[in-house]
């Protein structure tokens, strides 16, 4: 059992989360005799290189073909296997999504899907490495659960919750090496129940996977402008924690922060269940604008996408100001008992 | 199970309650010609060798039996009704609104549904996913799977035949309904595809070709060693048999049967003597 310390916060932020991944599913692989990890050419890449050889029953490589990696890992989740089956989120997700809806969705065999590289992170291979669009794909399919954690430390608890929940889900992973790090001691997860980061009353800050510790980031930024921001972690987009999302609607803004398609992603989520109040917020979605990014290293790409902290604090702002949700006085944005 | 006479007398049966089925889905229409191809692949396969048990249809150790091509369920349900696992009631609900008994089959391991077909080129790798799961936990049930000519089209078939092989899966059986057409005129014309038997030797597959209205053959097949391969029983077939306006005809891939041509082809099938008519 993996515990969330600063020591290990800094391990898992150091690996990224696809090799975090790979120590988990060694973990479950020892402790369960019926766990299987399946794998679509990419156990090197997930921090399992060495599965195979400690596991050799548990392990089931069907190379680069992802259509049967679904296919086999819905047959051995019917017959009573634990399967976890991994490879890249947009190959796994993209080129399976028929075998995905009617093994998983349809049949609600319980399969684990785990996608690397979702978003942005592995730009300098272009788009067609991006996953861009998983999470709309997946999170059209009923009965699938969609999660995207926001650090190591979340990524442990949310194998850990999925290693115990019967039904078929996504686990989307984001970010590259030294992940920022949100989380560094035990705290509370549950699939589908959004975590407050950041208490504050003006903006609501909502993001998913590597994004919530920009949001914290930016909420550190608007405080500096007099605009209190709560952040909230929805590491669940499906099922969308709607108390969470209840409790900002007397908000003026909520903003939607994503590595992913503006379509079908974390803001269309909140978008969905928000359209149907009569009180909301105005809602600001930031995410990946209908194009294909030209290749580039992480970071820059998230500029062109409009996505770094800056960015995304300058288009809050302006926001605020057609709002008119700019303070007076910039003093007093933070709110007792919020994380510093 | 059955003897092969009484699996010849099992298929007309199916063949004759396909038809009044077809007939009574009216305008609906029904997938006829890919059900009739497939009626002694099924009578041979639930009739004579697969290790089924109606009464105790969650039992562990019964083969697994899944249909890639399931517009064939004219032949699917009434097998399943033969052996049990429908009643007759149930079997004369195919098609009204809300019956469970689709246009494609819905999973349903109580009634002998495995898997929900319907989306081709996607059973063979969850049959191989059963076949491995029996491999690593020594069980002796073995996993057929139904798939059309047609339906090897799809790649992933292919991708399924790759790792079945790679895993020595000689308790998987694809069974490959060579009725030589698809929706749009012949699989040769349409997609280029031939030689079957060659093709799935290449994947390491061991190959059996025989005639697929001829159940002596097939249950013959079913049972072929394979020295540790993966076996593919590629039975060919017409389209349409057993009533002669809808034999290698594919319009009647999906149609509407009126009563004339009811009465007409219910008379065919009876006054067939059992043997192959080609």
């Amino acid at each position: 059992m993996q515990e969330i310390t600063r020591k290990n916060a800094r391990i898992w932020s150091m690996l990224g989360m696809r090799r975090t991944v790979g120590i988990l599913l060694k973990e479950f692989a020892k402790e369960d005799r019926a766990f299987v990890f399946a794998t679509a050419d990419m156990a090197r890449y997930m921090g399992a290189e060495d599965f195979s050889e400690t596991f050799p029953d548990q392990f089931v490589d069907v190379g680069i073909a992802e259509q049967n990696l679904i296919g086999v890992a819905a047959g051995m989740q019917k017959e009573g296997f634990h399967v976890f089956a991994g490879t890249y989120a947009t190959f796994l997700t993209a080129r399976a999504l028929d075998q995905i809806r009617v093994s998983l969705g349809y049949m609600k065999l319980g399969v684990k899907l785990i996608g690397i590289s979702g978003g942005l992170s592995d730009g300098n291979f272009s788009p067609t490495h991006m996953a861009l669009e998983d999470i709309a794909d997946m999170r059209a399919i009923p009965n699938l659960t969609v999660i995207s954690p926001a650090d190591g430390a979340e990524l442990v608890k949310a194998m850990y919750a999925l290693r115990a929940h019967p039904g078929p889900a996504y686990l989307r992973l984001t970010g590259r090496a030294n992940t920022p790090v949100v989380y560094t001691q035990e705290y509370d997860f549950a699939i589908g129940r959004a975590v407050c980061l950041r208490e504050g009353r003006d903006v609501a800050l909502i993001a998913a996977g590597t994004m919530a510790a920009a949001a914290l980031n930016v909420a550190e930024e608007l405080c500096k402008s007099g605009i209190s921001c709560k952040v909230m972690n929805m590491h669940t987009i499906k099922p969308l924690d709607e108390a969470a999302l209840d409790a900002i609607e007397e908000f003026g803004l909520a903003v939607t922060m994503e590595e992913h398609m503006r379509a079908g992603g974390l803001g269309s989520a909140v978008a969905e269940y928000m359209a149907q109040k009569e009180k909301r917020p105005v809602q600001l979605m930031l995410a990946v604008e209908d194009v294909y990014p030209q290749s580039a290293e992480y970071e820059q790409l998230l500029e062109s996408c409009g996505l770094t902290v800056s960015q995304m604090t300058e288009r809050i702002l302006k926001k605020c100001r057609e709002l008119g949700l700019l303070p007076e006085t910039t003093a007093n944005c933070r709110i007792k008992g919020e994380r510093k | 199970m059955m003897q092969k006479e009484q699996v010849v007398e099992m298929a007309k049966r199916m063949r004759l309650k396909a038809l009044d089925l077809a007939y009574a889905a009216g305008k609906t229409g029904a997938h006829l010609g890919g059900a009739l191809s497939a009626v002694e692949i099924l009578a041979a396969l639930y009739g004579g060798v697969a290790r089924v048990d109606a009464k105790d249809p969650g039992k562990e150790e019964r083969d697994r039996i899944l249909i890639g091509k399931a517009h064939c369920v004219l032949a699917y349900y009434t097998a399943l009704y033969e052996i049990g696992y429908l009643t007759e009631e149930e079997l004369n609900m195919f098609e009204q609104d809300g019956a469970f008994l689709t246009g494609h089959p819905q999973k349903d391991v109580c009634r002998g549904i495995e898997y929900a077909g319907g989306s081709l080129g996607m059973a063979l790798s969850v049959g191989a996913g059963m076949a491995l799961h029996a491999k690593r936990r020594a069980k002796e049930q073995r996993v057929y799977v139904l798939l059309g000519d047609g339906e090897c089209e799809e790649g992933a078939v292919w991708e399924s035949m790759l790792f079945a092989s790679k895993y020595r899966l000689d308790n998987l059986i694809a069974i490959i309904d060579r009725n030589h057409l698809q929706s749009d005129g012949s699989t040769l014309a349409v997609a280029g595809l031939d030689r079957l038997s060659e093709k799935a030797e290449a994947f390491g597959w061991k190959a059996v070709c025989v005639d697929g209205h001829d159940v002596g053959q097939l249950m013959e097949a079913y049972c072929a060693g394979t020295d540790g391969r993966p076996l593919a029983v590629i039975a060919d077939t017409v389209k349409g048999k057993g009533v002669s306006f809808m034999e290698n005809d594919p319009s009647w891939h999906h149609a509407e049967l009126n009563e004339e041509l009811y009465r007409k082809a219910r008379r065919e099938v009876e006054e067939e003597d059992g043997a192959c008519r080609r």
